[in-house]
Protein backbone atom coordinates (compact mmCIF):
# COMPACT_ATOMS: atom_id res chain seq x y z
CA UNK A 1 0.00 0.00 0.00
CA UNK A 2 1.53 3.23 -1.09
CA UNK A 3 -0.67 5.78 1.62
CA UNK A 4 -1.77 7.27 -1.73
CA UNK A 5 -5.85 8.08 -2.13
CA UNK A 6 -7.49 4.69 -3.46
CA UNK A 7 -11.03 4.46 -5.48
CA UNK A 8 -13.52 2.22 -5.10
CA UNK A 9 -14.64 2.98 -9.00
CA UNK A 10 -12.08 4.49 -10.64
CA UNK A 11 -12.58 4.44 -14.69
CA UNK A 12 -9.72 2.00 -15.26
CA UNK A 13 -10.41 -1.25 -17.58
CA UNK A 14 -6.70 -2.49 -17.41
CA UNK A 15 -3.81 -2.62 -15.63
CA UNK A 16 -0.51 -3.83 -17.00
CA UNK A 17 3.07 -3.74 -15.76
CA UNK A 18 5.68 -4.93 -17.74
CA UNK A 19 9.71 -5.50 -16.90
CA UNK A 20 11.80 -5.81 -20.01
CA UNK A 21 15.71 -7.42 -20.77
CA UNK A 22 18.85 -4.89 -21.13
CA UNK A 23 19.68 -7.08 -23.44
CA UNK A 24 17.02 -8.67 -25.84
CA UNK A 25 16.89 -12.45 -25.99
CA UNK A 26 17.79 -14.16 -28.98
CA UNK A 27 14.81 -14.81 -31.14
CA UNK A 28 15.65 -18.43 -31.24
CA UNK A 29 16.85 -19.20 -27.86
CA UNK A 30 13.28 -17.55 -26.86
CA UNK A 31 11.46 -19.77 -28.90
CA UNK A 32 13.31 -22.79 -28.40
CA UNK A 33 12.47 -22.38 -24.76
CA UNK A 34 8.79 -21.51 -25.23
CA UNK A 35 7.93 -24.71 -24.99
CA UNK A 36 9.55 -25.66 -21.91
CA UNK A 37 8.27 -22.54 -20.40
CA UNK A 38 4.40 -23.34 -21.28
CA UNK A 39 5.10 -26.65 -19.43
CA UNK A 40 6.14 -24.53 -16.26
CA UNK A 41 3.22 -22.07 -16.79
CA UNK A 42 0.37 -24.86 -17.23
CA UNK A 43 -0.83 -25.19 -13.71
CA UNK A 44 -1.42 -20.97 -13.32
CA UNK A 45 -1.72 -19.85 -17.00
CA UNK A 46 -3.45 -22.92 -19.36
CA UNK A 47 -5.00 -20.77 -21.74
CA UNK A 48 -2.80 -20.32 -24.56
CA UNK A 49 -4.38 -16.97 -26.50
CA UNK A 50 -1.12 -16.05 -29.24
CA UNK A 51 -1.75 -12.81 -30.62
CA UNK A 52 -1.22 -11.68 -34.47
CA UNK A 53 0.78 -8.42 -35.01
CA UNK A 54 1.86 -7.49 -38.48
CA UNK A 55 4.04 -4.45 -38.19
CA UNK A 56 5.12 -1.97 -40.80
CA UNK A 57 8.00 0.09 -40.71
CA UNK A 58 7.40 4.06 -40.68
CA UNK A 59 9.25 6.67 -40.16
CA UNK A 60 8.53 10.03 -40.15
CA UNK A 61 10.52 12.15 -42.45
CA UNK A 62 10.25 16.22 -42.13
CA UNK A 63 6.61 15.36 -41.06
CA UNK A 64 5.45 13.03 -43.72
CA UNK A 65 5.32 9.37 -42.59
CA UNK A 66 7.38 7.28 -45.05
CA UNK A 67 7.78 3.58 -45.39
CA UNK A 68 10.88 1.97 -44.96
CA UNK A 69 12.68 -0.55 -47.30
CA UNK A 70 13.16 -3.07 -44.62
CA UNK A 71 10.51 -5.57 -45.01
CA UNK A 72 7.02 -5.91 -43.02
CA UNK A 73 7.09 -7.92 -40.00
CA UNK A 74 4.60 -10.60 -39.03
CA UNK A 75 5.11 -11.93 -35.32
CA UNK A 76 2.46 -14.39 -33.33
CA UNK A 77 2.79 -13.21 -29.66
CA UNK A 78 2.53 -15.39 -26.99
CA UNK A 79 0.32 -14.35 -24.51
CA UNK A 80 -1.68 -16.53 -21.90
CA UNK A 81 -4.28 -16.15 -19.25
CA UNK A 82 -5.79 -17.63 -15.97
CA UNK A 83 -8.91 -19.71 -15.93
CA UNK A 84 -11.58 -17.73 -15.62
CA UNK A 85 -15.15 -19.08 -14.06
CA UNK A 86 -17.10 -17.15 -16.75
CA UNK A 87 -14.78 -17.67 -19.41
CA UNK A 88 -12.90 -13.81 -19.79
CA UNK A 89 -9.41 -12.87 -20.87
CA UNK A 90 -9.05 -11.38 -16.97
CA UNK A 91 -5.27 -12.41 -15.51
CA UNK A 92 -3.02 -12.44 -18.35
CA UNK A 93 0.94 -13.22 -19.11
CA UNK A 94 2.39 -11.98 -22.24
CA UNK A 95 5.67 -12.76 -23.68
CA UNK A 96 7.91 -11.40 -26.25
CA UNK A 97 11.93 -11.84 -26.63
CA UNK A 98 12.47 -8.17 -24.44
CA UNK A 99 9.61 -8.45 -21.81
CA UNK A 100 7.66 -10.30 -19.37
CA UNK A 101 4.15 -8.58 -19.04
CA UNK A 102 1.32 -9.09 -16.73
CA UNK A 103 -2.48 -7.74 -17.09
CA UNK A 104 -5.21 -7.77 -15.35
CA UNK A 105 -8.66 -6.49 -16.39
CA UNK A 106 -12.21 -5.46 -15.17
CA UNK A 107 -14.80 -7.33 -14.95
CA UNK A 108 -18.30 -5.68 -14.87
CA UNK A 109 -17.91 -3.83 -11.73
CA UNK A 110 -14.89 -5.60 -10.39
CA UNK A 111 -12.10 -3.57 -10.84
CA UNK A 112 -9.41 -5.67 -9.64
CA UNK A 113 -6.09 -4.51 -8.04
CA UNK A 114 -2.44 -3.25 -8.56
CA UNK A 115 -1.50 -5.89 -6.05
CA UNK A 116 -2.98 -9.05 -7.83
CA UNK A 117 -0.67 -8.30 -11.25
CA UNK A 118 2.21 -7.02 -8.73
CA UNK A 119 2.16 -10.41 -6.55
CA UNK A 120 1.81 -11.82 -10.23
CA UNK A 121 5.14 -10.58 -11.32
CA UNK A 122 6.36 -11.45 -7.60
CA UNK A 123 6.28 -14.67 -8.60
CA UNK A 124 7.50 -15.19 -11.93
CA UNK A 125 10.11 -12.32 -12.85
CA UNK A 126 12.90 -14.64 -11.01
CA UNK A 127 11.79 -18.26 -12.50
CA UNK A 128 11.61 -16.15 -16.35
CA UNK A 129 14.99 -14.86 -15.71
CA UNK A 130 16.69 -18.02 -15.11
CA UNK A 131 14.45 -19.94 -18.07
CA UNK A 132 15.88 -17.36 -20.62
CA UNK A 133 18.92 -16.52 -19.06
CA UNK A 134 17.99 -12.92 -18.49
CA UNK A 135 21.23 -11.38 -16.66
CA UNK A 136 19.70 -7.60 -16.28
CA UNK A 137 16.79 -5.56 -16.84
CA UNK A 138 16.55 -1.87 -18.56
CA UNK A 139 13.65 -1.20 -16.79
CA UNK A 140 9.86 -1.61 -16.12
CA UNK A 141 6.93 0.00 -17.17
CA UNK A 142 2.73 -0.16 -16.04
CA UNK A 143 0.00 0.75 -18.17
CA UNK A 144 -2.97 1.64 -16.55
CA UNK A 145 -6.13 2.07 -19.13
CA UNK A 146 -9.53 3.82 -18.21
CA UNK A 147 -12.38 4.60 -20.08
CA UNK A 148 -15.55 7.29 -19.74
CA UNK A 149 -18.43 6.27 -21.03
CA UNK A 150 -22.11 5.01 -20.51
CA UNK A 151 -20.85 1.93 -18.74
CA UNK A 152 -18.18 2.55 -16.46
CA UNK A 153 -18.68 6.10 -16.01
CA UNK A 154 -22.61 7.48 -16.17
CA UNK A 155 -22.03 10.11 -14.07
CA UNK A 156 -20.58 12.02 -17.10
CA UNK A 157 -22.74 11.31 -19.71
CA UNK A 158 -25.68 13.29 -21.25
CA UNK A 159 -28.75 12.01 -22.31
CA UNK A 160 -27.27 13.03 -25.76
CA UNK A 161 -24.50 10.46 -25.65
CA UNK A 162 -22.38 13.29 -24.98
CA UNK A 163 -19.50 13.15 -22.06
CA UNK A 164 -18.90 15.81 -19.65
CA UNK A 165 -15.34 16.00 -20.13
CA UNK A 166 -14.51 19.22 -18.33
CA UNK A 167 -16.02 18.15 -15.27
CA UNK A 168 -13.93 14.52 -15.39
CA UNK A 169 -10.39 15.86 -16.59
CA UNK A 170 -8.78 19.00 -15.70
CA UNK A 171 -6.71 19.82 -18.86
CA UNK A 172 -10.51 20.36 -20.37
CA UNK A 173 -11.57 22.53 -17.98
CA UNK A 174 -10.30 25.84 -19.17
CA UNK A 175 -10.00 25.41 -23.24
CA UNK A 176 -10.03 28.92 -24.60
CA UNK A 177 -11.90 30.51 -27.25
CA UNK A 178 -15.53 30.46 -28.39
CA UNK A 179 -17.19 27.24 -28.81
CA UNK A 180 -20.46 25.47 -27.74
CA UNK A 181 -18.82 22.09 -27.55
CA UNK A 182 -15.66 19.52 -27.71
CA UNK A 183 -16.13 16.65 -30.40
CA UNK A 184 -13.96 14.07 -31.70
CA UNK A 185 -11.41 13.80 -33.32
CA UNK A 186 -9.50 14.64 -30.30
CA UNK A 187 -6.12 12.64 -29.29
CA UNK A 188 -4.03 14.11 -26.62
CA UNK A 189 -0.26 13.15 -25.54
CA UNK A 190 1.46 14.72 -22.90
CA UNK A 191 5.02 13.03 -21.21
CA UNK A 192 6.29 14.26 -18.44
CA UNK A 193 9.61 13.40 -17.05
CA UNK A 194 9.15 12.66 -13.34
CA UNK A 195 12.95 11.54 -12.10
CA UNK A 196 15.28 12.10 -15.34
CA UNK A 197 18.10 10.29 -13.30
CA UNK A 198 16.52 6.70 -13.03
CA UNK A 199 14.71 7.80 -15.52
CA UNK A 200 11.22 7.72 -14.77
CA UNK A 201 8.73 9.10 -17.77
CA UNK A 202 5.02 9.69 -17.26
CA UNK A 203 3.36 9.84 -20.54
CA UNK A 204 -0.66 10.36 -20.71
CA UNK A 205 -2.79 10.37 -23.56
CA UNK A 206 -6.75 11.34 -24.03
CA UNK A 207 -8.18 10.45 -27.38
CA UNK A 208 -11.67 9.33 -28.37
CA UNK A 209 -12.29 5.43 -28.86
CA UNK A 210 -12.82 5.09 -32.17
CA UNK A 211 -14.37 1.34 -31.04
CA UNK A 212 -17.32 2.60 -29.04
CA UNK A 213 -19.51 5.61 -29.60
CA UNK A 214 -19.47 7.82 -26.82
CA UNK A 215 -16.68 6.68 -24.77
CA UNK A 216 -13.08 8.25 -24.07
CA UNK A 217 -9.92 6.79 -23.67
CA UNK A 218 -7.13 8.00 -21.23
CA UNK A 219 -4.17 6.07 -20.44
CA UNK A 220 -1.23 6.27 -17.92
CA UNK A 221 1.56 4.80 -18.92
CA UNK A 222 4.65 4.98 -16.36
CA UNK A 223 8.30 4.02 -18.23
CA UNK A 224 11.77 3.76 -16.40
CA UNK A 225 13.44 2.27 -18.80
CA UNK A 226 16.94 3.56 -20.03
CA UNK A 227 19.31 2.73 -22.33
CA UNK A 228 22.46 2.10 -19.99
CA UNK A 229 20.57 0.64 -17.36
CA UNK A 230 20.87 -2.88 -15.90
CA UNK A 231 18.99 -3.75 -13.00
CA UNK A 232 18.35 -6.91 -10.91
CA UNK A 233 14.64 -8.46 -10.37
CA UNK A 234 14.48 -7.04 -6.85
CA UNK A 235 14.94 -3.69 -8.36
CA UNK A 236 12.57 -3.97 -11.05
CA UNK A 237 10.22 -4.78 -8.78
CA UNK A 238 10.81 -1.60 -6.42
CA UNK A 239 10.63 -0.01 -9.96
CA UNK A 240 7.15 -1.01 -10.31
CA UNK A 241 5.55 0.16 -7.36
CA UNK A 242 7.09 3.32 -7.47
CA UNK A 243 5.62 3.32 -11.04
CA UNK A 244 2.35 2.40 -9.39
CA UNK A 245 2.58 5.18 -7.12
CA UNK A 246 3.62 8.09 -10.03
CA UNK A 247 0.20 6.51 -11.80
CA UNK A 248 -1.70 7.65 -8.53
CA UNK A 249 -0.12 10.39 -8.38
CA UNK A 250 -0.98 11.69 -11.92
CA UNK A 251 -4.77 10.30 -11.37
CA UNK A 252 -5.17 12.69 -8.66
CA UNK A 253 -3.97 15.71 -10.47
CA UNK A 254 -5.54 14.90 -14.00
CA UNK A 255 -9.34 14.38 -12.84
CA UNK A 256 -11.25 16.99 -11.37
CA UNK A 257 -12.27 16.93 -7.77
CA UNK A 258 -15.86 16.26 -8.41
CA UNK A 259 -14.52 13.09 -10.97
CA UNK A 260 -12.25 12.12 -7.88
CA UNK A 261 -15.43 12.32 -5.63
CA UNK A 262 -17.61 10.33 -8.02
CA UNK A 263 -14.83 7.49 -8.32
CA UNK A 264 -15.49 7.33 -4.23
CA UNK A 265 -12.36 7.34 -2.11
CA UNK A 266 -11.89 4.65 0.52
CA UNK A 267 -13.03 6.05 3.95
CA UNK A 268 -15.82 7.90 2.08
CA UNK A 269 -19.10 6.44 1.90
CA UNK A 270 -20.19 5.46 -1.41
CA UNK A 271 -23.26 7.87 -2.53
CA UNK A 272 -24.72 5.09 -4.79
CA UNK A 273 -26.81 2.22 -3.62
CA UNK A 274 -24.67 -0.88 -3.45
CA UNK A 275 -25.44 -3.81 -5.96
CA UNK B 1 7.22 24.98 -13.64
CA UNK B 2 5.45 24.02 -16.74
CA UNK B 3 8.18 24.16 -19.39
CA UNK B 4 8.79 21.96 -22.67
CA UNK B 5 11.85 19.85 -22.94
CA UNK B 6 13.63 18.46 -26.05
CA UNK B 7 15.13 16.22 -23.98
CA UNK B 8 14.08 12.59 -24.44
CA UNK B 9 15.70 10.20 -21.58
CA UNK B 10 14.32 7.13 -23.02
CA UNK B 11 11.25 6.42 -25.48
CA UNK B 12 8.68 4.28 -24.21
CA UNK B 13 8.67 0.41 -24.99
CA UNK B 14 5.96 -0.34 -27.19
CA UNK B 15 2.74 0.14 -26.15
CA UNK B 16 1.02 -3.36 -24.42
CA UNK B 17 -2.37 -2.98 -24.98
CA UNK B 18 -4.35 -4.55 -28.24
CA UNK B 19 -4.06 -1.62 -30.81
CA UNK B 20 -6.61 -0.88 -33.70
CA UNK B 21 -5.52 0.55 -36.77
CA UNK B 22 -8.22 3.07 -37.92
CA UNK B 23 -8.45 4.18 -41.86
CA UNK B 24 -11.14 7.30 -42.29
CA UNK B 25 -10.60 7.98 -45.59
CA UNK B 26 -9.64 5.27 -48.37
CA UNK B 27 -6.12 5.29 -49.69
CA UNK B 28 -5.94 7.18 -52.92
CA UNK B 29 -3.52 4.70 -55.16
CA UNK B 30 -4.01 3.30 -58.72
CA UNK B 31 -2.23 0.01 -57.57
CA UNK B 32 -1.12 -1.42 -53.85
CA UNK B 33 2.19 -1.06 -53.25
CA UNK B 34 3.98 -4.43 -53.19
CA UNK B 35 5.97 -3.87 -50.19
CA UNK B 36 2.70 -4.20 -48.08
CA UNK B 37 1.66 -7.68 -49.45
CA UNK B 38 4.86 -9.09 -48.55
CA UNK B 39 5.14 -9.88 -45.02
CA UNK B 40 8.33 -11.83 -43.22
CA UNK B 41 7.42 -14.38 -40.67
CA UNK B 42 9.40 -13.04 -37.80
CA UNK B 43 9.99 -16.94 -36.49
CA UNK B 44 12.63 -18.83 -37.47
CA UNK B 45 12.23 -21.90 -35.07
CA UNK B 46 8.71 -24.06 -35.14
CA UNK B 47 8.12 -26.02 -32.77
CA UNK B 48 7.40 -29.97 -33.33
CA UNK B 49 5.92 -32.33 -31.04
CA UNK B 50 4.95 -30.03 -28.54
CA UNK B 51 7.81 -28.29 -28.59
CA UNK B 52 9.86 -31.38 -27.58
CA UNK B 53 11.97 -31.24 -31.12
CA UNK B 54 12.50 -27.86 -33.03
CA UNK B 55 12.57 -27.25 -36.50
CA UNK B 56 15.43 -24.37 -37.58
CA UNK B 57 14.67 -22.48 -40.59
CA UNK B 58 17.94 -21.23 -42.43
CA UNK B 59 15.58 -18.06 -43.89
CA UNK B 60 12.63 -16.04 -43.14
CA UNK B 61 9.27 -17.17 -44.47
CA UNK B 62 7.63 -14.80 -46.69
CA UNK B 63 3.93 -14.06 -46.46
CA UNK B 64 2.34 -13.09 -49.25
CA UNK B 65 -1.68 -11.59 -48.83
CA UNK B 66 -3.93 -10.99 -51.50
CA UNK B 67 -6.82 -9.00 -51.41
CA UNK B 68 -9.04 -11.17 -49.77
CA UNK B 69 -7.14 -10.84 -46.54
CA UNK B 70 -5.52 -14.28 -46.75
CA UNK B 71 -1.62 -15.16 -46.57
CA UNK B 72 0.18 -17.57 -48.67
CA UNK B 73 3.15 -19.11 -47.52
CA UNK B 74 5.98 -18.35 -50.34
CA UNK B 75 7.43 -22.49 -51.77
CA UNK B 76 5.33 -24.14 -49.01
CA UNK B 77 2.04 -24.75 -50.37
CA UNK B 78 0.23 -23.17 -47.25
CA UNK B 79 -2.84 -20.44 -47.30
CA UNK B 80 -4.42 -19.42 -44.69
CA UNK B 81 -6.85 -16.71 -43.64
CA UNK B 82 -4.98 -13.25 -41.49
CA UNK B 83 -6.70 -13.42 -38.62
CA UNK B 84 -4.69 -17.52 -38.34
CA UNK B 85 -1.58 -16.32 -38.42
CA UNK B 86 -0.87 -17.80 -34.54
CA UNK B 87 -1.91 -21.77 -36.15
CA UNK B 88 1.05 -20.87 -39.06
CA UNK B 89 3.83 -22.79 -36.87
CA UNK B 90 1.47 -25.75 -36.42
CA UNK B 91 0.51 -25.62 -39.99
CA UNK B 92 4.10 -25.33 -40.82
CA UNK B 93 4.99 -28.44 -38.65
CA UNK B 94 2.05 -30.77 -40.67
CA UNK B 95 2.88 -29.67 -43.74
CA UNK B 96 7.17 -30.41 -42.90
CA UNK B 97 6.22 -33.80 -41.30
CA UNK B 98 3.79 -34.90 -43.89
CA UNK B 99 6.40 -34.33 -46.77
CA UNK B 100 9.36 -35.82 -44.79
CA UNK B 101 7.15 -38.63 -44.00
CA UNK B 102 6.21 -39.32 -48.02
CA UNK B 103 10.19 -38.46 -48.87
CA UNK B 104 10.59 -41.35 -46.60
CA UNK B 105 8.39 -43.58 -47.97
CA UNK B 106 9.01 -42.46 -51.63
CA UNK B 107 5.23 -41.40 -52.13
CA UNK B 108 5.52 -37.87 -53.49
CA UNK B 109 3.33 -36.54 -55.82
CA UNK B 110 4.67 -34.11 -58.59
CA UNK B 111 3.90 -31.13 -56.78
CA UNK B 112 4.70 -32.44 -53.02
CA UNK B 113 8.24 -33.28 -54.95
CA UNK B 114 8.63 -29.52 -55.93
CA UNK B 115 7.46 -28.34 -52.86
CA UNK B 116 9.80 -30.31 -50.97
CA UNK B 117 12.83 -29.52 -53.38
CA UNK B 118 11.73 -25.80 -52.62
CA UNK B 119 11.16 -26.21 -48.82
CA UNK B 120 14.59 -28.10 -48.40
CA UNK B 121 16.30 -25.09 -48.56
CA UNK B 122 14.65 -23.28 -45.78
CA UNK B 123 15.19 -26.35 -42.96
CA UNK B 124 18.38 -26.70 -41.05
CA UNK B 125 18.41 -30.20 -41.67
CA UNK B 126 21.93 -31.42 -39.84
CA UNK B 127 20.22 -29.53 -36.77
CA UNK B 128 16.63 -31.33 -37.45
CA UNK B 129 18.82 -34.96 -37.64
CA UNK B 130 21.14 -34.33 -34.70
CA UNK B 131 17.66 -33.39 -32.75
CA UNK B 132 15.53 -35.97 -33.92
CA UNK B 133 18.60 -38.86 -33.14
CA UNK B 134 17.74 -40.50 -30.20
CA UNK B 135 20.54 -41.20 -27.41
CA UNK B 136 23.23 -44.23 -27.87
CA UNK B 137 24.08 -46.37 -25.33
CA UNK B 138 27.84 -45.66 -24.08
CA UNK B 139 30.50 -46.56 -21.39
CA UNK B 140 32.50 -44.57 -19.91
CA UNK B 141 34.63 -43.65 -16.82
CA UNK B 142 34.59 -40.48 -14.65
CA UNK B 143 38.20 -39.37 -14.92
CA UNK B 144 37.71 -36.32 -12.35
CA UNK B 145 34.70 -34.18 -11.06
CA UNK B 146 36.56 -31.32 -9.20
CA UNK B 147 36.40 -28.45 -11.58
CA UNK B 148 35.69 -29.80 -14.41
CA UNK B 149 33.45 -33.10 -15.09
CA UNK B 150 35.82 -34.92 -17.44
CA UNK B 151 34.79 -38.70 -18.99
CA UNK B 152 37.00 -41.06 -20.90
CA UNK B 153 34.60 -42.74 -23.24
CA UNK B 154 34.43 -46.97 -24.19
CA UNK B 155 36.86 -46.13 -27.66
CA UNK B 156 39.46 -44.09 -25.66
CA UNK B 157 38.28 -40.46 -26.35
CA UNK B 158 38.20 -37.83 -23.63
CA UNK B 159 35.51 -35.31 -23.03
CA UNK B 160 35.03 -32.36 -21.00
CA UNK B 161 31.23 -32.17 -20.54
CA UNK B 162 29.04 -29.17 -20.69
CA UNK B 163 27.09 -28.46 -16.97
CA UNK B 164 23.84 -29.34 -18.06
CA UNK B 165 25.06 -32.74 -19.14
CA UNK B 166 27.59 -33.30 -16.54
CA UNK B 167 25.12 -32.84 -13.69
CA UNK B 168 23.98 -36.48 -14.91
CA UNK B 169 26.63 -37.82 -13.41
CA UNK B 170 26.67 -36.11 -9.86
CA UNK B 171 25.77 -39.27 -8.38
CA UNK B 172 28.77 -40.93 -9.96
CA UNK B 173 32.27 -40.55 -7.81
CA UNK B 174 35.79 -39.55 -9.50
CA UNK B 175 37.10 -43.11 -10.83
CA UNK B 176 33.89 -45.16 -11.43
CA UNK B 177 32.54 -46.27 -14.51
CA UNK B 178 29.25 -45.90 -15.71
CA UNK B 179 26.54 -46.32 -18.64
CA UNK B 180 24.34 -44.02 -19.70
CA UNK B 181 22.55 -42.81 -22.83
CA UNK B 182 24.22 -40.06 -24.39
CA UNK B 183 22.63 -37.65 -26.49
CA UNK B 184 25.42 -36.26 -29.10
CA UNK B 185 25.12 -32.88 -30.50
CA UNK B 186 25.92 -31.28 -33.85
CA UNK B 187 30.17 -31.86 -33.52
CA UNK B 188 29.51 -35.39 -31.97
CA UNK B 189 29.71 -34.03 -28.68
CA UNK B 190 27.82 -34.92 -25.58
CA UNK B 191 24.90 -32.60 -24.82
CA UNK B 192 22.92 -34.81 -22.38
CA UNK B 193 22.94 -37.85 -20.55
CA UNK B 194 20.00 -39.86 -19.13
CA UNK B 195 19.55 -43.59 -17.77
CA UNK B 196 22.91 -43.60 -16.02
CA UNK B 197 24.17 -46.86 -14.14
CA UNK B 198 26.88 -47.41 -12.09
CA UNK B 199 29.05 -49.83 -13.30
CA UNK B 200 31.26 -50.30 -10.07
CA UNK B 201 34.61 -51.12 -10.68
CA UNK B 202 36.72 -48.40 -9.59
CA UNK B 203 39.54 -48.54 -12.43
CA UNK B 204 40.40 -46.66 -15.12
CA UNK B 205 39.43 -49.14 -18.23
CA UNK B 206 42.64 -50.73 -19.91
CA UNK B 207 42.50 -49.55 -23.87
CA UNK B 208 42.63 -53.09 -24.79
CA UNK B 209 39.09 -53.56 -23.17
CA UNK B 210 37.81 -51.57 -25.75
CA UNK B 211 39.07 -52.74 -28.81
CA UNK B 212 35.74 -53.91 -30.15
CA UNK B 213 33.81 -51.29 -29.08
CA UNK B 214 32.64 -48.91 -32.58
CA UNK B 215 33.66 -45.46 -31.83
CA UNK B 216 31.67 -42.62 -31.60
CA UNK B 217 32.49 -41.12 -34.94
Amino acid sequence: MSGKTMYKNPPIIERVIGVYTDIKIQPEVFEAKMPEWIAKIQDHYPISKPIAEWTLNIKEVKGVPMLQGVMPKAEIIQMFWKLHRNKQQVHGMRLRPDRLVFHVCREGDIIHDFDEIYVEMERWIGKWMEHFEVKALKGVTAEYFNRLNGAITPQFMLPDGGIKIAEALVMFANIPGKYTTVTPPYDNKIRLIVDAKRPCCFDLRVMADDEVRSSLKIDFIVSTCGQEKAISAKDALDEIQIAHDVILEQFDCFFTKQAKESFVPYGIPDPKPSK
Amino acid sequence: MEFLTPNRPSSPPEFNAPRYAYVGQPLKADKQPAHLTEFEFAHKVIPLEGGQQCLRLLKSLRLNINEAMEFEVQDWGIKMDCLQLPELPRELARRFMFLLSAAENEQLTEKDQADWVKISDYIDFRQFSVDRSPPRYQEGFLQTNKEKFIVVWHDGTRESLPPKAARALGDINAGERFSAHVKLGKNDETIGLERVSLLGATSEPAMEDWSAWPTKS
